[in-house]
């Protein structure tokens, strides 16, 4: 196999983690600053739940449109999951961690029933691999496929657009969320519409890192941003610098250290926020 | 802004309760049968005791709520379309930003005005514009670029209130506005609410469980205690009340402020005794509270 042979079967995951860099990074300020990790972490792992139900749906190999057709399945689950978490929240349990916490163990716990079912049945019926779940919950950037990519980057741009459209008012909703209503801004209308772009993006997130490590992603560039300026543009701008150098980073480390590329973006952006947190004299 | 009415607030009979809080339980009625209108122009206070309405009308009057019986209209509107056109200020009794939030004075003060901008406007120079005038009309001028979280606790709230205003509303709601602030910090806020008043000409509702508060920036008192009690200020809040009421307890004023005894009955409260003690300093209590 020629260099740029082997080139080509990168490319498709090196432009995902790219495209997700550049989204992560302009979403993680904000999911930092109105405290939203664990709301990326509830849907990412909720996501799982989405790749199980592709999987009994018929979805399940890693051929054809099959990858494409999960994608779909699993972000339409996690979306689901996200609003079911902001219901509970708000009308069942009252704490947004509470309703997290059933969610994602739910979606979790049906995700594996539903895959291990599928996986008999494929076996039974002599089909193609269903993925694997190391893959589904840490990534698989190198089993990305070209049309995988067109998507994710079709992805990106709807995504980013709806937030640089609707900036001013999520940043007036995440500064001072119960300043929304009197000023005449529809809050609920506008926590679901960052709701549904969280999920969607944490969806993009999942194929780079996994269910487990997609958080990362969305966590670590804004919260080394911010440790670094103090200003709004600023820290937009670093966080997505952030993003975009610690994956193409991490990329380049893991195919030197023969490192799992997910695990290994995930532990070069806690070492950059590490250092960060040096940097600015650890205590905030 | 167009809108010109003889009332900036009109509110009709209204009556509000609240949902019981477990079965078995009363709603629990925090407004009964209401009827206030509040002429544009006019700097109204609104005196009530803890759990005696008072967040309940500010909630209508901001449309966050809709009454039971009745009707409000702001500025001839209904009140969430008013909200919409930006022809209401509010400064809440606490405020909940995020004050490390990584955003200019200038950037806070606008983001209400520039929120309504179209998304492709990269920069906003007329809200920024806006925030600056604002921010001047609260003696904050030279605030612009500092970071919000480098502020004082008072100048946060001279922030905030440029925040309220950036839209030039016909209507500014102050809802507990000095809690937790001395005598001579409640002076410094009514000479800026004059300010204010005198600058932008509009229509404020001052609401407070506090005498003080209410005294010093008001043309008319109304005390709320779920029905509503009108006195125009003048003959209600002479000098010498005012100067006993910076000395003293407000208790021993509630008679005099009340022409009939009907009213002063209305008025009278439990939780009004240990006035300037932590409770009353408490904000939403009992009846209030259970809303939420």
């Amino acid at each position: 196999m020629t260099f740029l042979e082997q080139l080509q079967i990168f490319v498709p995951g090196i432009v995902v983690a790219l495209l997700v860099a550049l989204l992560g990074g302009m979403f993680s300020v904000i999911v930092v600053m109105k405290r939203l990790a664990f709301v990326g972490q509830g849907v990412s792992h909720a996501a799982f739940g989405g790749v199980g139900l592709a999987a009994i749906l018929g979805f399940g190999s890693t051929l054809g449109i099959d990858p494409l057709a999960r994608t779909l399945v699993v972000a339409v689950f996690s979306i689901a999951a996200g609003l079911m978490v902001s219901h509970l929240a708000k009308r069942t349990e009252r704490r947004t961690d509470t309703a997290i916490g059933i969610v994602m163990t739910a979606s979790m716990a049906l995700g594996f029933v539903l895959y291990r079912l599928a996986a008999n049945r494929a076996r039974g019926a002599g089909a193609g691999p269903l993925p694997s779940i190391e893959g589904v919950l840490f990534g698989e950037l190198l089993s990305i496929s070209p049309a995988a990519a067109w998507t994710t980057a079709g992805a990106v741009v709807l995504i980013a657009a709806a937030l640089f459209w609707n900036r001013r008012a999520i940043l007036l909703w995440s500064f001072d969320e119960a300043s929304c209503a009197p000023s005449g801004l529809n809050t609920s209308r506008l926590g679901m519409l960052v709701l549904i772009l969280l999920a969607s993006t944490v969806v993009l997130a999942v194929q780079v890192a996994g269910v487990v490590l997609a958080t990362a992603v969305l966590v670590l560039p804004g919260a080394t941003a911010l440790r670094l300026t103090r200003s709004l543009v600023p820290a937009f701008v670093c966080s997505v610098t952030v993003a975009l150098l610690t994956i193409a980073a991490g990329i380049g480390l893991s195919v030197e250290l023969d490192w799992p590329p997910g695990a290994t973006i995930a532990l070069t952006q806690c070492g950059v926020w590490l250092l960060a947190a040096f940097a600015t004299g650890w205590k905030r | 802004m167009s809108v010109r009415a003889e009332h900036a607030v009109e509110i009709e009979g209204v009556s509000f309760a609240y949902p019981a809080r477990a079965v078995g339980e009363q709603p629990v009625r925090a407004l009964d049968r209401i009827t206030m209108p509040v002429r544009a122009g006019t700097r109204l206070g609104v005196l009530g005791p803890n759990g005696g309405g008072k967040s309940t009308l500010v909630k209508l009057i901001l449309g966050l709520i809709e009454p039971d019986e009745g009707r409000v209209t702001v500025l001839g509107l209904r009140p969430p379309e008013a909200r919409r056109r930006g022809l209401i200020g509010y400064l809440p009794q606490r405020t909940t930003a995020e004050t490390d939030f990584p955003i200019s004075v200038r950037q806070a003060v606008a983001l209400p005005l520039a929120a309504r901008s179209r998304g492709w406007i990269l920069r906003d120079r007329r809200a920024e514009r806006a925030a600056d005038e604002a921010l001047g009309l609260v003696g904050m001028d030279g605030f612009g670029d500092r970071p919000v979280g480098a502020l004082s606790g008072g100048q946060l709230q001279r922030a905030l209130i440029a925040r309220a205003v950036v839209c030039k509303p016909e209507l500014l709601v102050l809802d507990e506005p000095t809690v937790g602030v001395d005598a001579a910090g409640q002076q410094r806020f009514a000479d800026l609410i004059s300010t204010l008043h005198a600058g932008l000409g509009m229509t404020i509702i001052t609401v407070s469980h506090d005498l003080r508060a209410i005294a010093a920036g008001s043309d008319r008192v109304a005390c709320l205690h779920r029905s509503v009690h009108f006195h125009d200020a003048p003959e209600g809040l002479t000098p010498g009340i005012l100067a006993q009421v910076f000395a003293h307890d407000v208790e021993p004023l509630f008679g005099r402020l009340h022409v009939d005894a009907h009213a002063a009955d209305a008025c009278e409260d439990p939780s009004h005794h240990h006035h300037s003690g932590p409770r009353g300093q408490n904000g939403a209590s009992g009846r209030e509270g259970s809303g939420r």
